[in-house]
């Protein structure tokens, strides 16, 4: 009869929890559960301790009725000492008989004399999340029903707590997503702005997030990034890297490229196991121009009176993967009236399908509008009614329709050169090769002939650079309606031998071959740089220019 | 017979002249080295100093080395720089 009113009494402190749970003061409740699980078990303690997860898991006291010191000291217990560590490794209840240092890993058990002890282990799903236990001065012992009845107790108990858990989860995630997503973009004269959040189709937090700030420079710099997973770590960890980025970018300035470098270095030590695409575009008043850093994350969009294109920018690894990679940097002309948008890849990203489709599906949806209506646009024809499997995020950044400049002039289509993108690289042997990809993509679309004669004649100048100078160098490249010049500046001023190597001469080709394939080349000392630029220039065939020039091909033959 | 692949620069140079001496270490007066050249994607003139310190060694073992299949971006060089005269394809 005991144990049906026993029963009865436990099934009304559980209705108690059910009431109680939709408030968030869950510590409260812990405490009035542990108090009436006393009264009706008959016991003189009840204690809850959750597991903490660090470099080593422990208990830690969270809960007590009648043992309150228990939390105010902040006890922890290893996993597999004591009492409530042998529950917490052996995932079962445990009856303790004799209560002394030999069987308790806490003190404050024996000093308050208890001398007969149950505990039950709370699962979340099959993990243990923590133990709840129950004692008695008096010598009176446990037996099986105390057990199950606990265990009732310990499921109500660890519901409670993952309830509680999920709401603040889901609270701290919305104020974080406020956070992270300014809804106020910088006021900058000359330009709009426009910004869209979509989170992924299952309403978790992401890890997208874009940033746009003004430093007391005057530069801009717009932002946007993909932290890996989802969830209030990522949200967490997204929180860390804007904060990071905006440290570096006041104090280093204008250089995205080694802002991306200094924020993988301190993902690298800091934040084991994270893994970030970002991408910063900068730019100075009248942001006419904007150099572009990636680290693993897709091209922005270029909307001008000439159509759409995507920015070629050579991406460099993602933040956190790699120890000290290199980031190029890419410069884009935005004209007035023109708009650039940002973007993460759950906007592109279909199961099954390769990225360039997703590319030319997002290019083809950009047109030559405001800023505000691009992210519309571009919102409606991609993400449309579809379930997103990710979270999307989009910056727009658009100038201003300047209406005494009749149409926009595109970087290729003026005759004056320009340079489009530059990368500064170690002296490494490997370098070579990674500025002969850099040069291949920032050229963009050229003939077969031109792209061989620029890949070898920049893994020359690279290779100059590497073996002679030994200091770090900058490769540069520049276009103009005609043709592509490539500029390596080292700090070696060193002069530059061009010999006649014989058939069998094991040294001295790599400028014989600048020589032979470049249009035209030459070395520059300039007081502002401290070592020289050795720069060579390739004329475009009339098929590889916007305005189909007829001068005649120059240059050796590539091909046999 | 030493199989080359990828692209053949300052960063392959070294490790191509080193892969090449341990087949000369086995190799007979008056035998041939082939360096089958059809993986090769690029080369430039650190790629083809090594092919010719390669030969010296081999010169000082009396071993004769000829290329074969050699892709059209490098016959284009070894013709321009005359070292299809020296370094003759099978």
């Amino acid at each position: 009869m005991r144990e049906q009113s026993v029963r009865e009494r436990l099934t009304n402190l559980l209705a108690v929890t059910d009431v109680r749970l939709t408030r968030l003061d869950v510590d409260d409740l812990l405490v009035e559960v542990l108090e009436r699980l006393r009264a009706i078990l008959d016991v003189d303690t009840a204690a809850v301790l959750l597991l903490e997860r660090g470099t080593d898991d422990y208990l830690v006291a969270r809960a007590a009725s009648g043992l309150e010191e228990e939390v105010r000291q902040g006890v922890r217990v290893p996993i597999g000492a004591g009492f409530a560590g042998t529950i917490a490794a052996r995932k079962e209840p445990v009856i303790l008989d004799r209560v002394d240092s030999t069987t308790v890993a806490n003190p404050i058990l024996s000093e308050k004399g208890i001398r007969r002890m149950v505990g039950v282990p709370l699962f979340s799903g099959t993990d243990v999340m923590g133990v709840l236990h129950v004692g008695r001065l008096q010598d009176q012992s446990f037996n099986s029903d105390d057990v199950e009845l606990l265990q009732i107790a310990g499921e109500r108990v660890s519901a409670a707590i993952q309830t509680r858990q999920i709401a603040v989860e889901s609270a701290a995630g919305a104020m974080l997503e406020r956070e992270l997503l300014p809804t106020h973009l910088p006021a900058v004269a000359g330009l709009e702005f426009a910004a869209r959040y979509a989170p992924a189709e299952d309403r978790s937090i992401g890890g997208d997030w874009y940033d746009a700030f003004v430093l007391p420079s005057g530069e801009l710099w717009v932002l946007i990034g993909d932290v890996a997973g989802h969830g209030l770590a990522s949200a967490v960890m997204v929180s860390r890297v804007k904060s990071a980025v905006r440290s570096y970018a006041l104090l280093g300035g204008d250089d995205a490229a080694h802002v991306l470098t200094m924020t993988n270095r301190k993902l690298l030590h800091f934040e084991i196991d994270t893994m970030v695409t970002l991408l910063c575009a900068v730019a100075k008043p009248p942001f006419e121009r904007f150099a572009i850093a990636s680290a693993g994350h897709p091209p922005p969009v270029v909307a001008s009176g000439h159509g759409a294109e995507l920015a070629r920018v050579l991406p460099g690894p993602p933040l956190g993967a790699v120890d000290e990679p290199h980031y190029s940097t890419t410069y884009v002309t935005l004209d007035p009236g023109s708009t650039m948008l940002l973007y993460t890849d759950g906007l592109v990203e279909r199961r099954g399908e390769a990225i360039d489709s997703g590319l030319a599906r997002l290019r083809d949806a950009v047109a030559n509008v405001s800023p505000e209506q691009m992210c519309r646009d571009v919102m409606r024809r991609l993400v449309g009614s579809n379930p997103t499997l990710d979270d999307v995020a989009l910056l727009a950044v658009g100038r201003t329709p300047d209406p005494s400049v009749s149409a926009g002039r595109s970087a290729a289509t003026g005759n004056e050169i320009e340079l489009i993108a530059e990368m500064n690289l170690p002296p490494q042997s490997r370098s070579v090769a990674e500025a002969r990809r850099f040069a291949l993509r920032a050229a963009g679309d050229v003939s077969k002939r031109t792209g061989d004669a620029l890949k070898l004649l920049v893994s020359e100048l690279a290779t100059n650079c590497v073996v002679h100078a030994r200091s770090d160098f900058t490769v540069r490249i520049l276009r103009s309606a005609n043709q592509i010049r490539v500029e390596c500046s080292d700090a070696d001023k060193g002069a530059v031998l061009v010999q006649h190597p014989g058939p069998s001469d094991t040294s001295g080709r790599g400028m014989y071959f600048v020589l032979r394939f470049a249009h035209n080349w030459g070395v520059e000392q300039s007081d502002r740089r401290p070592g020289k630029t050795v720069w060579f220039s390739l004329r475009l065939e009339s098929t590889e220019r916007p305005d189909g020039g007829r001068d005649s091909p120059h240059g050796g033959e590539l091909s046999a | 017979m030493l199989s080359l692949a990828g692209e053949i620069d300052l960063a392959q140079a070294d490790r191509t002249v080193e892969r090449g001496n341990e087949l000369l270490r086995t190799a007979k007066a008056g035998e041939r080295l082939v360096i089958d050249m059809r993986r090769v994607r690029f080369i430039d003139s650190s790629g083809l100093s090594g092919l010719l310190r390669l030969r010296r060694l081999a010169e000082q073992q009396s071993v004769s080395v000829y290329l074969r299949d050699v892709p059209d971006q490098v016959a284009g060089l070894l013709r321009l720089s005359g070292i299809d005269q020296v370094l003759p394809t099978e």
